[in-house]
């Protein structure tokens, strides 16, 4: 599947934070552990709700973890 | 894989099982007892009770073993996939509409040597396999 213009750093900001999995991401931003992998590998992009949690999560603005390429 | 993934998997292995029960049940009619309305009626109503009771008794094993997902909603990501493959399911099924009403409308049964009532709910299982399958591997390729 094509990748989105729309790329992220979850996974460094994951391992910054104690080595979070992502489960426990997931379960802190509720939806799947799927959804997260989807999210990570810039399969999915996730609505502005689902993306300020994880904002919160990992208490960083949001133009910090997710980046749009044109 | 994730707990709606399973659930659809299994829901999708049951439709399957139902369809090939009641193929072989029709398949076995005559012609002149396929256009029988009680008999088609009957067939439907153990078709219904079958598919109720392989759904509750499935699903409350499956719910049995992952309790801490069981009762969860589903997530944005997987909303959007049940959407996607409900739309291919619904064209499966007007697909199935079209022809059994084609079937009545010229009062034949080609191409498909089967009553429209029949095909139209073979059309029905079809179109929920099909959707099913197609939502277990969107959310597998993620």
């Amino acid at each position: 599947m094509a990748k989105l213009a729309i790329s992220n750093s979850i996974r460094t900001l994951r391992f910054q934070h104690d080595e979070m999995t992502q489960q426990q991401l997931a379960d802190a931003v509720g939806v799947t552990r799927q959804t997260i992998a989807a999210i990570e590998a810039a399969r999915y992009s996730p609505s502005l709700e689902v993306a300020f949690k994880i904002a919160v999560v990992f208490n960083q603005p949001l133009e910090k973890i997710f980046q749009y390429k044109q | 894989m994730s707990y709606t993934q399973k659930s659809r998997l299994l829901e999708v292995a049951i439709t399957f099982v139902v369809l090939f029960n009641y193929l072989q049940a029709v398949l076995s009619m005559t012609p002149e007892a396929q256009m029988d309305p009680s008999l088609a009626s009957g067939l439907l109503i153990k078709l219904v009770i079958q598919t109720v009771v392989m759904l509750v008794v499935m699903h409350s094993i499956l719910a049995a073993f992952n309790s801490k997902y069981a009762n969860r909603a589903k997530d944005e990501r997987e909303q959007a996939i049940a959407l996607k493959a409900k739309s291919v399911s619904l064209f499966i099924l007007q697909l199935g509409v079209v022809n059994a009403v084609f079937a009545l409308l010229v009062n034949t049964v080609y191409p498909i040597p089967m009553s429209p009532v029949h095909q139209l709910v073979i059309a029905a299982l079809l179109s929920e396999i099909i959707g099913g399958a197609v939502e277990v591997w969107l959310l597998q390729r993620g």
